[in-house]
């Protein structure tokens, strides 16, 4: 396709009408003298059409309704999630109404790290001292801070000294 | 600024028709491009929902730096990528798999059309198709840019992070390759 060597790239640019001014100007002078720059222009005339005529179907007729539900979805609120003062303020009221179990619900954006707490409050005798809590896991990945799950389970509620003096709930 | 820049900063404020106007007008040809790009129909149409999302949640922080249509495909541009690195990256692991399958290194040529499959795609509009698919993705894109949204050399090199010299380079390029599928002997 490529014209003659001394206007190689022009033809396209030609075509496209992005040449101006001097390149243009000599370009339009060469033109008619040139039958590869004729040639090759003709070609892009012919691959435009084939271009032009390829088939370019409808969207799908449920296309903006599934877009707008999309968004729905997305735009939806997040489940209640108590946020980092509702932790201590949970804690303060569980503080003061234990007395037998109780249940307690909040959310886990991060399922692995609340399994793996609650695991270890259940492991921790109550006659023995709290093991150190790695407060990384705890508060791994979660930007918007870190709120838990509580089953209903009557051991967690028994542990309670320890979630007391786990510093890294104050820090949340 | 353009009309499309304008509809943009009314849906910041809140008007969910002008979004609508624009999610009307591009859907027919970011679908288009998406499939260009991607060679795959149904992938486009949902990569197309991809731009559009974006744009939406976009809606609060948009500012009009450049042409909408500009910025518009410049995301569309960055999906498509990322659903060709994809596409790539599965292509290689199932090549190995099926290599560890057979005992022994797969022919990889074997993945490409065979001469017959060559020589059924007759019609020129399958040949260039297939021309156009073969193209190195800043070729694809440009052109496609081009003839499909008659986007400028400056826009179009906006959308690939280039220059206008460069466009008209990599068009000519383009070009070149599919006037050689045009001129095809069947």
């Amino acid at each position: 396709m490529n014209g003659c060597s001394r206007f190689g790239e022009d033809v396209s640019a030609h075509r496209d009408g992005e040449l101006t001014g001097e390149a243009r100007s000599a370009f339009d002078a060469h033109l008619p003298a040139c039958d590869a720059c004729r040639s090759a222009l003709d070609l892009l005339e012919q691959l435009d059409r084939e271009l032009d005529a390829m088939p370019r179907p409808e969207p799908p007729a449920d296309f903006e309704r599934r877009f707008w539900e999309r968004i729905e979805q997305l735009e939806a609120p997040a489940q209640e999630v108590p946020r980092s003062g509702r932790v201590r303020a949970w804690l303060e009221a569980l503080r003061s109404n234990v007395s037998a179990p109780t249940r307690v619900e909040w959310l886990v954006p991060a399922g692995a790290a609340a399994a793996l707490a609650i695991a270890l409050l259940v492991a921790f005798p109550r006659t023995q001292e709290p093991a150190p809590v790695d407060r990384d896991w705890a508060l791994a990945s979660d930007a918007d801070g870190f709120e838990l799950v509580l089953a209903e389970d009557p051991e967690l509620f028994r542990d309670l000294e320890l979630l007391e003096v786990w510093d890294g709930l104050e820090e949340i | 600024m353009d009309e499309d820049a304008r509809l943009m900063l009314r849906f910041g404020d809140g008007d969910r028709a002008a979004f609508e106007t624009l999610f009307r007008r591009y859907t027919p040809p970011l679908i288009h491009f998406l499939a260009r790009m991607v060679g795959d129909r149904a992938r486009a149409e949902e990569l197309t929902q991809d731009v559009f999302v974006r744009i939406h949640q976009a809606r609060e922080r948009y500012e009009p730096r450049a042409r909408f249509s500009t910025w518009m495909f410049g995301i569309a541009r960055r999906l498509a990528l990322n659903e060709l690195d994809r596409a790539h990256r599965k292509r290689e692991s199932s090549l190995e798999q099926a290599a560890d399958r057979t005992g022994g290194e797969l022919d990889r040529a074997s993945a490409d059309p065979g001469p017959e499959e060559l020589v059924s795609a007759a019609r020129t509009g399958e040949r260039i198709d297939r021309a156009l698919e073969a193209l190195p993705e800043r070729q694809r894109t440009a052109l496609v840019l081009r003839t499909d949204q008659r986007l400028s050399y400056d826009e179009i090199a906006q959308v690939l992070d280039t220059t206008p010299a460069s466009v008209k380079s990599l068009l000519n390029r383009a070009r070149t390759q599919l006037v050689g599928a045009l001129k095809e002997e069947t």
